[in-house]
């Protein structure tokens, strides 16, 4: 892995500008295929801006009856919300095969095709009902 | 670049100072001499790496412990109670749930942290009622939650049961 420095973020704009002052710099968030691809040298940022203690980890009722989901909520915290399972059950079925990392880094990421954002994207966008993969058990498992 | 970071490991605070690129579990294993998780795929998809970080369970290995400041991390040898075993611990060892015994601290650990979120009433993906108040830990869920832990020895028949005697 490539030597880089470390900050972490105060607020969004602070992350923001960290990242400009940086071309070759990077957001942390949950890590889970940045922190890999740094490790086989797919990516090789020289900054990391860590922004998982930002205060956008919530999932929020709106009065409109909306619900707001927070960049940094993990899929895994996501795909258990009661008020997602029982509003957006489509949403906690396209993430139960997968729940790992987040939303930002799902939809994000520069690879549309990473499994969380591509279950997340098509099934919004397809709006029918998403048949999830449902792995059986193993045989001697 | 090397940066002071402060870890509360096993109940006590250890303070560090590590290269940025430092994963959790080099950190836990060769600079703090915890070496209960272990270093298997290298790519954070075998589980052998888990370890409990603010209670939730983490492949340590796709951590970096520069970003985990003042996290309290249990690793396998925080489990016990001095010279009482986690009840998982006396569990597995009751069921002979291992062999060569190399995932067993990593599954161990992500079946505590398992266990939690069953009771804080997290479905899987195997769940037939996505909105159920409570979840059953049959064999069929107990499989699909554990299976980010892979056993080479495949002591998994042992390893359904012996998680099955810790459920309340």
């Amino acid at each position: 892995m490539n030597p880089f420095r470390y900050e972490r973020a105060r607020d969004a704009e602070s992350a923001v500008a960290l990242l400009a002052q940086a071309p070759n710099g990077a957001f942390l968030g949950g890590g889970t295929n940045l922190v890999d691809h740094m490790k086989l040298e797919v990516r090789q940022p020289d900054l990391l801006v860590d922004i998982t203690r930002l205060p956008y980890d919530h999932i929020e009722l709106l009065p409109n009856g909306h619900v707001r989901i927070g960049a940094m909520v993990r899929n895994s915290d996501l795909a258990a919300d009661r008020t997602i399972r029982t509003r957006y059950p489509l949403l906690a079925q396209a993430l139960l095969p997968c729940p790992e990392g987040t939303q930002v880094g799902g939809l994000c990421y520069k690879n549309y095709e990473e499994k969380n954002g591509a279950w997340v994207v098509i099934s919004i966008f397809f709006r029918r009902p998403l048949q999830t993969p449902r792995r059986p058990a193993q045989p001697g498992l | 670049m090397d940066l002071e970071i402060t870890l509360q490991v096993n109940r006590a605070t250890r303070r560090l100072s590590i290269d940025t690129r430092t994963t959790l579990l080099d950190t836990l294993r060769e600079h703090l001499g915890l070496t209960g998780p272990k270093k298997g795929c290298d790519h954070g998809q075998c589980g052998v790496c888990t370890v409990l970080l603010d209670g939730r369970r983490v492949n340590s290995y796709l951590a970096l412990a520069v970003a985990h400041q003042d996290a309290d991390i249990v690793t396998i040898e925080g489990l016990a109670d001095g010279e009482n075993l986690h009840p998982l611990q006396r569990a597995f060892i009751a069921h002979d749930a291992f062999q060569c015994g190399y995932c067993t601290p990593g599954h161990i650990c992500s079946a505590v942290g398992m266990l939690r979120e069953a009771e804080a009433g997290w479905p899987s993906v195997v769940s037939t009622d996505l909105n159920a108040e409570h979840v059953t830990l049959d064999d069929h869920e107990i499989r699909e939650r554990m299976s980010g832990n892979l056993c080479r020895c495949a002591a998994y028949a042992n390893i359904v049961p012996a998680i099955k005697e810790v459920l309340p």
